[in-house]
């Protein structure tokens, strides 16, 4: 699964992914491949993405949004 | 007399040149820096309107239900937004985008007319100076004006437009919201472009999509973008469950629609500041070449002129002492 995390004025990262636990509105959620389309808010805190090699990465945002499609996932984050 | 004349033009020339120049210079760097700010925000535009295109495909009971946003209601009155710079100076830029503007209004009158519906209102909404001369001039009604957004945009420039928009919709003062503004393709290219901003509508997302510069490698400053553009190459299936909206459905549509929709007003200001500050350099450069043009055809004419004087006046004395003689 491919992952896009996007600013309004950059790409911070893009890659393939194993797994990527984000900050939700309700509590922490992690998208596993094959998840189903999902679009949901972001609240403030630390994404971690998993990316194929299993190596651990972090990113820290305000808020965004989650898009999840049976290609790809994008977070959109604004500064 | 001839002589100090050509001086005159010359010396004028010269200082058209040295203003030209001063102003190529400066639009060279504002070019770079707006261009920056405007690709570097295409790849969050792009997902900005993918999402909205995809939503308008797979939501459609949901959103008949829950937004507004995606409603086509009958048209009573249009608000046609169009983005142009304040300052001019900068050739055909201005001047592009609004005979497209008219062209394009008039069109739409026209097809309203065939129809035989009762003709929608056309109301304008002007950003930037040229845009109000523009439409008092015409004789449109003007809505709002705005001018005095910075050479490089920022979102707070650029939020006041888009909570009007949003507000002018929800309150149905106007059914459709167009936008006409300059989408920036290359240093050398910008292109007029028209869309239709409200109600949202998944043909005027595709158009966006397959047109739009972003859609294609234009500069090769855009690298960061090619990376972007190698993953929306990835093709969706034609047709995947619908979107789970967490947490709610209306939640989603109040908070992330409007959001979503400022930055396309932001970004559709970006694309016309790079456009603007590329259309003005390459307009004084092109006038500073031809100043030095000028100057030089001038130059030979005093150095001729001149030189017929001296000319002349070496043959009267000649002329004179052989006569004397």
């Amino acid at each position: 699964m491919v992952l896009n995390i996007i600013t309004q004025d950059r790409i911070i990262y893009q890659g393939k992914v194993s797994a990527v636990t984000l900050p939700g509105e309700k509590g922490e959620l992690t998208v596993l491949p094959n998840h189903i389309p999902l679009i949901t808010p972001l609240t403030g805190g630390k994404i971690k993405v998993q990316d194929a090699n299993q190596k651990e990465l972090f990113f820290e945002i305000e808020s965004g949004v989650l898009e999840v499609n049976p290609v790809e996932m994008n977070v959109l984050v604004s500064v | 007399m001839f002589l100090k004349e050509i001086k005159q033009k010359i010396n004028s020339t010269q200082r058209i040149s040295q203003v030209t120049g001063a102003l190529e210079l400066i639009s060279a760097v504002k070019m770079r820096k707006s261009q920056k700010i405007a690709l570097g925000s295409r790849p969050f535009a792009q997902k900005v309107i993918e999402i909205l295109k995809r939503l308008s495909e797979y939501q459609q009971e949901c959103l008949q239900k829950n937004s507004f946003y995606f409603h086509k209601r009958e048209l009573k009155k249009v608000l046609i937004v169009i983005v142009t710079s304040d300052k001019g100076f900068c050739s055909s830029f201005n001047k592009n985008i609004l005979k497209f503007a008219e062209k394009e209004i008039n069109e739409t009158k026209e097809s309203f007319k065939r129809e035989k519906t009762t003709t929608p209102e056309i109301e304008i909404m002007a950003v930037g100076k040229k845009a109000i001369a523009f439409a008092r001039k015409k004789k449109f009604q003007v809505k709002v004006e705005f001018s005095g957004i910075g050479d490089y945009g920022t979102l707070e420039e650029t939020k006041p437009i888009a909570d009007l928009l949003l507000r002018y919709f929800q309150e149905d003062q106007y059914q459709r919201i167009c936008v006409f503004y300059t989408d920036f393709v290359s240093s050398f290219i910008q292109k007029p472009r028209k869309m239709q901003l409200l109600p949202l509508c998944s043909e005027s997302f595709k158009d966006i999509l397959r047109e739009s510069a972003f859609a294609k490698d234009s500069t090769d400053k855009s690298a960061s973008f090619a990376k972007a553009k190698k993953s929306s190459e990835v093709k969706l299936p034609e047709k995947f469950p619908d979107y789970v909206l967490e947490p709610s459905p209306g939640r989603i549509f109040e908070s992330l629609v409007p959001q979503l929709l400022e930055f396309e007003i932001y970004h559709i200001i970006l694309e016309a500041n790079a456009s603007e500050h590329s259309a003005r350099m390459m307009a004084m450069r092109n006038a500073c070449e031809n100043a030095n043009e000028i100057i030089k055809d001038l130059t030979l004419n005093y150095n001729k002129v001149r030189q017929n004087q001296i000319t002349a006046e070496v043959s009267e004395i000649s002329s004179a002492k052989e006569a004397m003689g």
